[in-house]
């Protein structure tokens, strides 16, 4: 193996460790100041383990929906001439930039049970939004999948789509050419922005207690559930937050694990 | 994660402000008044009748959460009047600074939050039973969610909430805005509001909110807390919906 120059300003090193500071020294405190002793028993009760259930269904729910959405909207604003997609696009990744809080009130003034929508759903349905699982997901949904979309729009935006046209011009029908030249040409894009969804969901606190509201079992979801704790049992609280930092690594080393080649095309 | 950072932002701005406001002039002295949130527009009157006898004070209300200015006093906050919303974050106070009694200047009673009108008809805590009455709480973690379970365990009702709302004010939006049908919040929150309507809880299921005042600092503080407790605090009080001892 050769030994590769340096090609980088050696000055570069103090920003990065200052990032690398920023980012690690809160963690470490926190799993530092945890009380480990109690960890069986957090982990035990049924709080606890309502408020972990809920948010991994939730927020695998959330996933799965944002990619059946979000492929066709990135595909869509990536791939055709669609008029004002510009437009289109900063709408629908404005919620990324709305405080979560203003994007729970934004939903309720669709959905709520007064709201245009939410009045129809009731009167014709019986339906009510809020309060419900089903309302975390929507709330999740609001705020993360604009991540799978504008990683995607902007990978696809820099593909190079000569592949595409060539086997379309070999006789390719559209669903062929986008399952084996356009996906296959994003794959780590994808799966980037698929993490990036999943992860910003399954952390989601404002606007889903803004909308969805809070009960154990049904829409308290584990930042919530840490929240409350924080009012009355700190340590419980701290340790509710090391279980979430574990819970949401151990998905993403086992994703790493299945999707490394994807991402780096074979290297380790 | 407002009780690791809000300690911090407080010390900050208190930091910043001990450097911006004494632009008053050297001879103004400041009075730092930590208070409970929801006397929020009660101390801004009290403030302004204290600067008017008192011109050489500058009175600066910190409002928040009692739970966070009562560990923003006891870390070392410059205060030098603490007005508490619930006993409880009081005597975290005394115990922690050695200080002695404190006054009970206001009290607070439960009532149960509806629609304009009431027109699901709720009539009492029974009510909050009904399937088709949709109700939002606090939770049990924060203190207006604590002493609703405590009216509701004393009216005998078993109450299925749709939410537990993490602060009181919450309570009120759900039912301003209609998801909820009803719920249970302070009088102090409902009182001038013409978007929710109060329905008031029987005195013997009604529970006993008291709201203590102590001047940390006597010298300083002692004369904000005797007008607090005098006629003009009091009458500010019942205006805003609170009942005086």
């Amino acid at each position: 193996m050769t030994r590769r120059r340096n090609v980088l300003p050696r000055v570069l090193l103090v920003p990065a460790g200052i990032a690398v500071a920023l980012f690690s020294l809160p963690i470490v405190a926190l799993i530092a100041r945890a009380p480990w002793a109690e960890l069986g028993s957090i982990l035990t009760t049924g709080d606890t383990r309502r408020a972990v259930g809920l948010s991994l269904i939730t927020s695998l729910v959330t996933t799965g929906i944002a990619l059946v959405l979000g492929v066709p909207l990135a595909l869509m604003l990536a791939r055709t001439r669609l008029p004002g997609r510009r437009i289109i696009l900063a709408v629908c990744t404005l919620s990324m930039v709305l405080p979560p809080v203003v994007a729970g009130v934004a939903l309720l003034s669709v959905l709520g049970r007064r709201a245009p929508i939410g009045r129809l759903l009731d009167d014709w349905f019986g339906v009510s939004i809020p309060f419900t699982g089903a309302a975390v997901v929507i709330a999740q949904l609001f705020v993360a999948m604009p991540f799978l979309v504008i990683t995607l729009e902007s990978a696809l935006g820099a593909a190079d789509r000569g592949p595409e046209e060539t086997a379309r011009a070999l006789g390719a029908r559209p669903w062929r050419v986008l399952a084996t030249v356009t996906l296959p040409s994003v794959r780590s894009a994808l799966v980037a922005g698929t993490v990036l969804t999943w992860a910003r969901a399954i952390g989601e606190f404002g606007a889903t207690i803004t909308f969805a509201g809070n009960l154990p079992g049904v829409t308290r979801t584990l930042p919530t559930e840490t929240y409350l704790t924080l009012q009355n049992d700190p340590d419980r609280a701290l340790m509710l937050a090391v279980i979430q930092v574990a819970v949401c690594l151990g998905v993403l080393v086992a994703l790493r694990r299945r999707w490394t080649p994807a991402i780096t095309g074979g290297r380790p | 994660m407002r009780w690791i950072r809000q300690p911090v932002v407080g010390s900050i701005v208190i930091t910043m402000l001990a450097f911006v406001t004494p632009g008053c002039g050297s001879d103004t002295q400041r009075l730092n008044v930590f208070a409970a949130a929801s006397l929020g527009p009660v101390m801004a009157d009290v403030e302004q009748e204290f600067e008017a006898a008192n011109p050489e004070v500058d009175v600066v209300v910190n409002l928040a959460g009692s739970s966070t200015l009562a560990a923003q006093i006891v870390a070392g906050a410059d205060a030098a009047v603490f007005a508490s919303a619930n006993v409880a974050q009081m005597d975290v106070v005394r115990d922690g600074l050695g200080l002695g009694a404190a006054t009970v200047f206001a009290t607070n009673a439960l009532v149960i939050v509806v629609a304009p009108g009431n027109p699901l008809g709720i009539a009492g805590a029974d009510d909050l039973a009904r399937p088709d009455v949709v109700v939002a709480l606090a939770a049990p973690e924060v203190p207006a969610g604590d002493y609703a379970l405590q009216m509701l365990g004393r009216a005998g009702v078993e109450v299925a909430p749709s939410t537990l709302e993490l602060d009181v004010r919450a309570v009120v939006t759900r039912v301003a805005l209609g998801d909820a049908d009803a719920g249970i919040a302070y009088l102090t929150d409902v009182v001038g509001r013409a978007d929710v309507a109060a329905v008031p809880v029987p005195d013997d299921q009604q529970v006993l909110v008291e709201y203590p005042v102590l001047a940390i600092d006597p010298s300083t503080g002692g004369p904000f807390v005797e007008m607090l407790t005098s006629e003009i605090g009091r009458a500010i009080l019942r205006d805003a919906g609170f009942g005086t001892p």
